[in-house]
């Protein structure tokens, strides 16, 4: 994916790259987000109608969406359930293997703020934003498939509304030497 | 034949510790005894050695902030005699201190590190008395009636902008 991401710098350069960007990016951005594959991981009750949302009945097969069982293919995280301080570090962890460009979708009250139940408990982190960066939030307790559901939604129109530069950092020094590179082109013709 | 009933079991400790035994009382669901912070361990060596409580079940504590004291509970089994014995004593709410009964009973490892860990209290003599259920950094004592909600954030400094 480096490559392709970095291959805009260059052709933007040219006449009419512009054009050949927005296509690359629909095309890329279209299979980004029909193919999101989130890590097999579940933290409390929330991880139930989480398997419930990926199972035959919801099916989150549909969206394309398949469990991987490693942070290093995975796309998607979902946080499904209440964060414990100690669980918080292994979270932050594992979502620090995944590559980029990664999501995270806090599942059910306990992710989001920390919960109804649990808020004042001194084990309880009180929302995994104070850990993550979060894409969406989902709040119920737990969340309907539904809702879960209508979260991955929301996440595929977020991915298909980004454009490459966004999703894979903004590469400076790229940026820096396709200017370079640009102007001798011009010159030399 | 020892250790057949609660009674006669409060009879030898008071006989062996005499004034470190200071209340016999009846209890809610079971009798127990109080007995002074400082003798709760040689309490412990008698109650196993000489009267065959060869199982400890639980150590813990209730926190009573009226009366500014923190009263530790052990309760001790006895395969033999299938009776089940009550201790209690009581240690000041903050720096309480009592002695380990870890090297008498393996089970009292953690025990204690969990009542040190949620109360605050010190056990003497301990190989190890270091945090058991909250996290490396933690700071107070959760079970401590007046302990709020604690703010603790794993990584502060680490909160990334996407």
């Amino acid at each position: 994916m480096g490559l392709i991401a970095r291959l805009p710098i260059y052709w933007e350069k040219l006449p009419g790259g512009g054009l050949l960007t927005t296509s690359a990016e629909k095309v890329l951005n279209w299979s980004r987000a029909s193919s999101v594959w989130y890590m097999i991981f579940g933290l409390a009750c929330c991880a139930i109608e989480m398997m419930a949302t990926g199972a035959s009945r919801y099916d989150l097969d549909r969206y394309g969406m398949m469990f991987r069982a490693t942070p290093r293919q995975s796309d998607l995280m979902f946080i499904s359930g209440t964060i414990t301080l100690k669980m918080a570090p292994r979270i932050r962890r594992l979502w620090e293997q995944m590559a980029e460009p990664r999501y995270v979708i806090a599942m059910g009250s306990c992710a989001v703020s920390g919960g109804g139940f649990y808020y004042d408990a001194y084990s309880v982190l009180k929302g995994i934003d104070k850990v993550l960066p979060v894409d969406v939030y989902v709040p119920g307790c737990p969340p309907r498939p539904e809702a879960l559901m209508h979260a991955c939604l929301r996440l595929q129109e977020k991915i298909k509304g980004e454009s490459l530069l966004q999703a894979f950092g903004d590469f400076k020094e790229e940026r820096a030497s396709a200017e370079r590179l640009a102007g001798r082109w011009i010159l030399e013709k | 034949m020892a250790g057949l009933s609660f009674e006669y079991t409060a009879d030898r400790l008071k006989f062996q510790f005499g004034d470190a035994v200071l209340a016999v009382e009846a209890g809610n669901r079971l009798p127990f005894v109080r007995v002074e912070a400082d003798a709760v361990a040689r309490v412990a060596r008698f109650l196993r050695d000489e009267l065959a409580f060869d199982f400890l079940m639980y150590i813990t504590a209730v926190d009573y902030p009226a009366e500014d004291k923190i009263t530790l509970v052990y309760h001790y089994y006895s395969y033999r005699d299938d009776l089940e014995f009550m201790v209690k004593a009581d240690v000041p709410r903050r720096g309480g201190v009592t002695r380990s009964v870890a090297h008498l009973y393996a089970a009292a490892d953690w025990l204690e590190r969990e009542v040190y860990d949620l109360f605050g209290v010190t056990f003497d003599g301990h190989p190890d008395l270091t945090r058991l259920l909250t996290p490396e950094g933690f700071t107070g004592h959760p079970l401590l009636k007046d302990f709020t909600s604690a703010d603790y954030v794993p990584f502060p400094d680490k909160m990334p902008a996407k």
